[in-house]
């Protein structure tokens, strides 16, 4: 069935190497690291997971540092003020807020808040305030909110300029405390920058923890093999039976609540999970023909462990870690949320949602900023660890 | 002329990936009849398995038939519902695969696995499928299989596994059975052992069989006919005999001078084949075995051949054979009468 | 089995040890000792104290005492609540949070493995990222502000349910989903991608090769396998409630263990902070040891007479 239509001469010459390779593609060759960098660059969750994790850095590092309040100055005259509030028009620059407590700041257009209001009068029977602003008489009066006790949107309180009832006038955001301030009169913001610091700061610890005690455990171990693997292991076991919490809990309970308790009980319990997968890595690792080339070389145990098994597990242990770093920072915030954590007038994230708690039906977002700070951290995180399984895992690669 | 059990006519086959379509079969047509065993030949990548695949229409995601057909008995599978293909699989056309070790489910046992098929498509209860599965083992050969019904698989050796999948894959009597390297993952003697009973087993049930496989060795025993596969094409059709011994395509050449024998002494060295496959992201629009070809010529890499028909059965997918074509010195096969 | 079965109380009996030889000696290492008062007791009353509790012993002779005590099942007095001893809180508190902690056990495998199934199967489709959205969302909150949220939005907004207190099947919904809102949303991801690398293996192709409906590939071949790691993190699972259950039950205002063992916590009444936890060391091991037979049964390769 050969063609019938004539071809020319030339095309029946024998062609050069090259020339017949002309079409094919070549692929640069490219390192596992090089690999994994771009599939992960790849992943935009990953990508949105490391520069929210970039950012949380930064903010903690250097956001308490150009802040012109620190997390302990308290101000009682301003507690409880929310991030955003409705304003009444008193005069032409002069414009107050009314606090869930029936008192008076006195607030600037566009949220800037200057100060508290002295009262005039304080009848608690009649139940009104009255404040002398800018020559006007005004008067809050409160009487509604024992009527409407059990009605949570009606009317609590009705603020009289002379005799005459303001309406709000707009709301605006909080200009001096973006966050708000705690029962305290705290910087609610600064607060949530600190507990940023300690979240990281317990990060930082788990993973070098995870990293200095666990791969090394992990690895030794898995090394070793026979007897000594056995022993290791078993004591791991033993360790992980019960839960790390338990143990923290007891530690923290000996030595007193506090940061560096925390980082001891961190440093005592953390290492067991990644010393499992680490050594589940060398054991199937050392086999390897690499391993024994370079035992044929006389490098010593030391070397061959540090120089040939721990990088090639590698993947596994970071990926790990980016699961490890998250679960350091649940704890803190766990333990300092049940009242064993930093101590006053320290602030972590888990520490401000517990002093939230009594305020939450009035003051909602007192429990809102700290809890969405310790789910952006987790979401970073488990965005980051996600992407970093996929980009190196060896089975993925093409 | 025997009865056509299978005729595949220009079937292609892509994976739609993201980063482009892969053409991992471009118009592959072979047919097998009845009782007849064919094997296909490839390296990894020659689109053999694909192609078993697409006869099953079991290709995994993203994969999917573009064009052709494959007649089954005269239906096209092509166009038969899931529905229908499941009532086709495992009762008319079954298939056994690679890597024993990991083919059977280790959470079942293998007698489970057995009686799995044999109640599904034949409807017997389960005293009976359980008879039946005991039978099967019987037949590949396990011993005592009345206790080896109710083992896990990972409590069989791997020669003893492939013998399970057998017994699965025979045990509703099948049409055509479809091999995929059954053999390349076991010990040398276990291999032979394995084609042994599958060439008795095609007689004793009277099964077609296409064997698909790498390694020319395995093919020349079991096979009468022989498809050589490059590139997601067939490069060359023809007997067992006329593939070992009158090759036509510089490919087959290369494999054949690729398989160790004893026959050609120590002088004699092995050669391998160099370069390596086409990307079927980007196929090329020539030859694809014009990159590696030791005789390629200009138009190699410019049209791809037609077929050159040597005689009826036995074609070739080579400008070589082109009448203009000049007339170069090409080593011919194995030499008759040694092997 | 039998040897195996051995093989395994002997290492939990070992584990067991270790945990009451730390427990006691860690507790009586902080300082002060546990009648210490902001306003000092006058020393005569710490010393009757003492002799009553038998603290005025050598620490070794105490600790054998305790040991005896707790082979005999008897953790001894509390020393913060006059005349309860740990044994009558544990009984009284332990069937409350075995209530909610079993229930959220329950939500988190029987929702949590649907969950992971249904997004494995229909994986990138809309099904898989409604799910897997929730369930990281899931993993990033902390069980704590799980809990406000609930009490925030479900009993104080809305009213749905109530805020505190267990005595009605309303009263479990809140702490068991604050509970198992984790673990449930881990076990989803977990099963999801053990189903996925599962239904990648060898024996699905087979199964499907030999004709079975997608329904039994899935069903039997797929389900089985996929489900062993997540047999494997049952063990953590039951610890992750053990520990939510401090906060979870404070929130809620549930009288269970966990609100015992915290306030045992915050007052410092060591024979409580010590019992509890060894009760709660216990009760895990037999749990782990539960999961371990129950991992032999579904996975065959686990030689349980190893």
């Amino acid at each position: 069935m050969a063609e019938n239509k004539s071809i020319p001469k030339t095309m029946w010459e024998p062609i050069a190497h090259e020339e017949r390779n002309k079409e094919k593609i070549s692929r640069p060759s490219v390192t596992y690291w090089q690999d994994a960098w771009r599939r992960l660059k790849q992943n935009k969750l990953s990508m949105l997971g490391l520069i929210m994790i970039a950012i949380l850095f930064t903010l903690a590092i250097f956001g308490p540092m150009i802040a012109n309040h620190t997390y302990s100055d308290q101000d009682l005259n301003l507690t409880n003020i929310p991030p955003r509030f409705e304003i009444y028009k008193i005069d032409k620059d002069t414009f107050v807020h009314v606090r869930r407590d029936y008192t008076l700041i006195q607030v600037s257009e566009d949220g800037e808040i200057l100060g508290k209001v002295e009262e005039t009068e304080d009848n608690i029977f009649q139940r009104y305030r009255a404040y002398k602003i800018e020559g006007k008489d005004i008067k809050l009066d409160y009487s509604l909110a024992a009527k409407n006790k059990d009605k949570p949107n009606a009317k609590k309180f009705m603020l009289l300029s002379d005799g005459e009832e303001l309406i709000p006038y707009k709301k605006v955001f909080n200009k001096t405390y973006w966050f708000g301030t705690d029962a305290l009169g705290r910087d609610l913001f600064i607060r949530v920058l600190y507990g940023a610091r300690i979240s990281l700061t317990v990060a930082i610890v788990a993973a070098l923890v995870n990293f200095f005690i666990g791969v090394l455990y992990g690895g030794i171990s898995g090394y070793m093999g026979g007897k000594v693997d056995n022993v290791m292991m078993r004591i791991v076991d033993i360790v992980s039976t019960v839960p790390l919490m338990l143990y923290v809990i007891m530690l923290m309970v000996v030595m007193g609540a506090g940061l560096k308790t925390i980082i001891i009980a961190l440093g005592l319990t953390y290492w067991v999970r990644m010393a499992r997968i680490v050594r589940g890595q060398v054991l199937s690792l050392k086999e390897q023909e690499y391993v024994l080339a370079a035992k044929t070389l006389g490098a010593s145990t030391w070397r061959i462990l540090i120089r040939h098994l721990i990088p090639n597990a590698m993947g596994p242990i970071i990926v790990a870690l980016t699961m490890q770093i998250p679960s350091a920072i649940f704890t803190e915030s766990f333990l300092s949320f049940i009242g064993l954590g930093v101590s006053a007038p320290m602030a972590s994230w888990g520490t401000l949602a517990s002093d939230a708690l009594g305020g939450l039906r009035t003051y909602a977002y007192q429990l809102f900023f700290p809890s969405i700070a310790i789910c952006i951290t987790m979401l970073a995180f488990n965005f980051l660890g996600d992407g970093l399984r996929d980009a190196l895992d060896p089975r993925l690669r093409k | 002329m025997a009865e056509k059990l299978l005729d595949v006519k220009n079937l292609k086959t892509s994976f739609y990936t993201h980063v482009g379509e892969v053409q991992a079969v471009r118009g592959v047509s072979f047919s097998l009849n009845k009782g007849e065993a064919l094997g296909i030949v490839g390296e990894s990548g020659s689109g053999k398995s694909v192609t078993s695949m697409s006869i099953m229409k079991l290709l995994q995601f993203p994969g999917k038939i573009k064009d052709g057909e494959i007649l089954f008995k005269g239906e096209d599978l092509v166009k038969k519902s899931e529905k229908h293909m499941m009532s086709i699989r495992g009762n008319e056309i079954a298939m056994i695969f690679q890597d024993p070790m990991t083919s059977l489910n280790p959470v079942y046992t293998v007698g489970d696995q057995i009686m799995e098929a044999i109640i599904r498509h034949q409807g017997l209860s389960k005293q009976k499928a359980k008879k039946k599965a005991i039978e099967m083992l019987k037949l590949v050969g396990i011993p005592s299989p009345e206790k080896r019904v109710d083992n896990y698989p990972h409590e069989f050796s791997g020669g003893m596994r492939q013998r399970a999948m057998i017994a699965i894959a025979l045990s509703c009597q099948p049409d055509l059975l479809i091999a995929d390297e059954p053999t390349t993952a076991l010990d040398v003697t276990i291999q032979a052992q394995i084609l042994e009973l599958m060439k008795d087993l095609k007689e004793k049930i009277n099964t077609s069989i296409i064997l698909i496989t790498h390694d020319l060795g395995v093919v020349a025993d079991v096979c009468s006919r022989i498809i050589v596969m490059y590139g997601g094409l067939v490069m060359e059709e023809g007997t067992a005999e006329e593939i070992f011994y009158d090759p036509k395509h510089p490919y087959t050449m290369g494999l054949l001078k690729s398989i160790p024998r004893l026959d050609l002494g120590q002088k004699k060295r092995l050669v391998p084949i160099e370069g390596s496959p086409p990307d079927l992201l980007k196929p090329p629009k020539g030859c694809p075995f014009a990159a590696r070809c030791p005789y390629a010529m200009r138009i190699c890499v410019e049209e791809r051949p037609p077929y050159f028909y040597v005689n009826e059965g036995h074609r070739s997918m080579c400008w070589l054979l082109h009448e203009d074509a000049p007339d170069v010195k090409v080593e011919t096969g194995v030499k008759r009468g040694i092997a | 089995m039998g040897r195996f079965l051995a093989n395994r109380i002997i290492s939990m009996l070992i584990t067991l040890f270790l945990v009451i030889t730390i427990t006691f000696f860690l507790m009586h290492a902080i300082p002060g000792g546990p009648f210490t008062r902001e306003k000092p007791l006058p020393p005569k009353v710490i010393e009757a104290l003492e002799a009553k509790y038998k603290l005025d012993q050598p620490l070794w002779k105490q600790y054998v005492d305790y040991l005896k005590g707790v082979v005999t099942f008897d953790l001894g007095p509390s020393f913060q609540r006059v005349g309860v001893t740990v044994n009558e809180l544990i009984a009284k508190g332990f069937p409350v949070s075995a209530k909610i902690g079993g229930g959220s056990i329950l939500l988190v495998l029987l929702v949590g493995i649907p969950l992971g199934v249904i997004s494995a199967l229909k994986q990138n489709k809309w099904q898989d990222q409604v799910v897997m959205v929730l369930a990281t969302l899931g993993v990033t909150i902390p069980s704590f502000v799980m809990a406000t949220l609930i009490i925030y939005i479900f009993s104080s907004k809305l009213g749905w349910l109530p805020s505190h207190g267990l005595t009605s099947w309303k009263h479990m919904i809140g702490p068991m989903i604050a509970l198992g809102g984790f673990s449930l949303s881990f076990v989803a991801r977990l099963t999801r991608s053990s189903m996925l690398e599962v239904l990648q293996q060898d024996y699905i192709r087979t199964a499907r090769a030999k004709g079975l409906s997608e329904f039994v590939v899935v069903g039997k071949h797929a389900l089985k396998n996929a489900l062993i790691p997540v047999v494997s993190y049952i063990g953590p699972t039951i610890a992750a409630i053990l520990t939510g259950s401090f906060v979870v039950e404070k929130i809620f205002a549930i009288p269970g263990l966990g609100k015992h063992f915290v306030e045992s916590v915050g007052n410092r009444d060591y024979t409580v902070l010590m019992g509890v936890t060894i009760f709660y060391a216990a009760f895990l091991v037999l749990m782990i040891l539960i999961v371990d037979i129950l991992y032999g049964f579904i996975d065959p390769r686990i030689k349980v007479g190893d």
